[in-house]
């Protein structure tokens, strides 16, 4: 295993992997917690991973993996907080990302997820059918009725103007 | 006029996490999962030669901060159940930190387990060894309180949160949560749902791997998801095969979840 390689691999990623797992989870520390245990699971089996087709997706959809089942453990030193670890004024659009994990929170694990692959990452809708192992019916489904609680909060002007996008 | 994907993109775009430490912390934990698989192959073929019809295995439910050390456990029986009555006491999440009951129909060996009640799942995967000589895999066992496909739907339609056509879709996924599923996928006699198939493991989007992949799941009235999965590894993901076939079929895993009995 060569551990630079991942290291220069995994600070490539990392950022971008942050800003989609803090939507998934809407807290810096699960935000950080997921973005960790994805990498580990990554730099444990760095050998495979590193020679893989697509190496980044392939973390990526381990990353919403981990989110979707759960399949992840806090350490007995990390506590889910439901704060968020920004003080407010110190972001451009802290009051922003506050209604926006307020709205997402509400959405089951699944939907959170689809909504982030579909408008974040921007993915189609047969690639996060495949990544979330749902159907390409089930994905629009998904998205349909999570956009509709996801406009309850964020108001009448919401829209989706993007593409295919339900 | 807001866009998701412009609000999304503005509300992530000036986060700015510490990447060194999350590398490190990656590899960190990394090195841990390698030193536990190492450790927990090992065990296994232990295991193997002290291998027994069935196991019993005391499983941590971690009701406190995953602590190994609390006495509340996941009972992992030595004997088939086959209780009609269980699902009497599935709707309620208490039935999460009361522990869980699960045989395997092969020699098996605990690997790993994870989640707590307060978290709303709990979770273990074992190496299962069938006495036939065809190679060890692995088994997953997940018991999640609600956000299943059934519960939400349901739960949807109830609150009234559906909207913009998406009511009439509801509906049809709140009266059979096999709609959209793949696989195969029947109602039981007590209203729950049980959905089995076997598929290749996505190596990524698009990508092929050699894993595969045998599924159970169970949704019940009440909002418990029961997900069951055995693979011919031992991990989902691109690592090296083991056998040719998972180690239990979807036939065997469905029959593991519906006698899984809560304790």
């Amino acid at each position: 295993m060569d551990d630079h390689d991942f290291e220069e691999f995994a600070s490539a990623r990392a950022r971008e992997l942050y800003r989609a797992a803090w939507l998934l989870c809407g807290n810096q520390w699960a935000a950080e917690d997921l973005v960790q245990e994805t990498l580990a699971r990554v730099f444990s089996r760095w050998h495979h991973v590193s020679t893989a087709e697509n190496p980044a997706a392939y973390v990526q959809t381990m990353l919403f993996r981990l989110f979707v089942t759960g399949r992840r453990r806090l350490s007995s030193t990390e506590l889910p907080s439901a704060e968020l670890a920004e003080a407010p004024g110190r972001t451009r659009d802290h009051d922003l990302r506050l209604t926006l994990a307020a709205a997402l929170g509400e959405l089951p694990r699944t939907d959170r997820a689809v909504l982030v692959m579909r408008y974040l990452l921007d993915h189609t809708v047969a690639a996060v059918a495949t990544e979330l192992g749902l159907t390409e019916h089930a994905v629009r489904s998904r998205a349909t009725r999570a956009l509709a609680r996801v406009r309850d909060h964020l108001g009448a002007d919401f829209i989706v103007t993007t593409g295919e996008r339900p | 006029m807001n866009d998701l994907a412009q609000l999304m993109e503005r509300a992530t775009d000036d986060l700015d996490p510490d990447v060194a430490e999350l590398v490190a912390g990656g590899m960190v934990r990394g090195r841990r999962l390698r030193t536990r698989r190492r450790v927990a192959t090992g065990l296994g073929a232990l295991g193997a030669t002290a291998a027994v019809a069935a196991t019993a295995l005391l499983v941590p439910s971690f009701v406190d901060g995953d602590s190994p050390s609390n006495d509340r456990s996941l009972p992992i029986a030595s004997q088939p159940h086959h209780d009609a009555t269980a699902q009497d006491q599935l709707p309620t999440r208490d039935a999460l930190s009361g522990g869980r009951v699960v045989t395997m129909p092969a020699p098996s060996q605990l690997v790993d387990s994870w989640g707590s009640a307060d978290r709303g799942f709990v979770a273990a995967s074992w190496r299962v060894t069938p006495t036939d000589g065809s190679g060890a895999g692995q088994v997953s066992v997940l018991v999640e309180y609600a956000d299943s496909r059934f519960h939400d739907a349901a739960s949807a339609l109830k609150d009234g949160t559906s909207s913009d056509g998406a009511a009439a879709k509801e509906a049809k996924v709140a009266a059979d949560p096999c709609a959209d599923a793949p696989g195969q996928c029947t109602k039981l006699a007590d209203g729950s749902w049980l959905r089995t198939f076997t598929a290749p493991e996505p190596l990524s989007g698009g990508g092929d791997s050699s894993i595969i992949g045998a599924h159970a799941e169970l949704w019940t009235p009440g909002g418990l998801h029961l997900d069951a999965t055995a693979y011919n590894a031992m991990g989902e993901k691109d690592t090296a095969t083991t056998r040719t076939t998972p180690v239990l079929d979807a036939e065997q895993l469905g029959a593991l979840v519906q006698t899984a009995q809560l304790g």
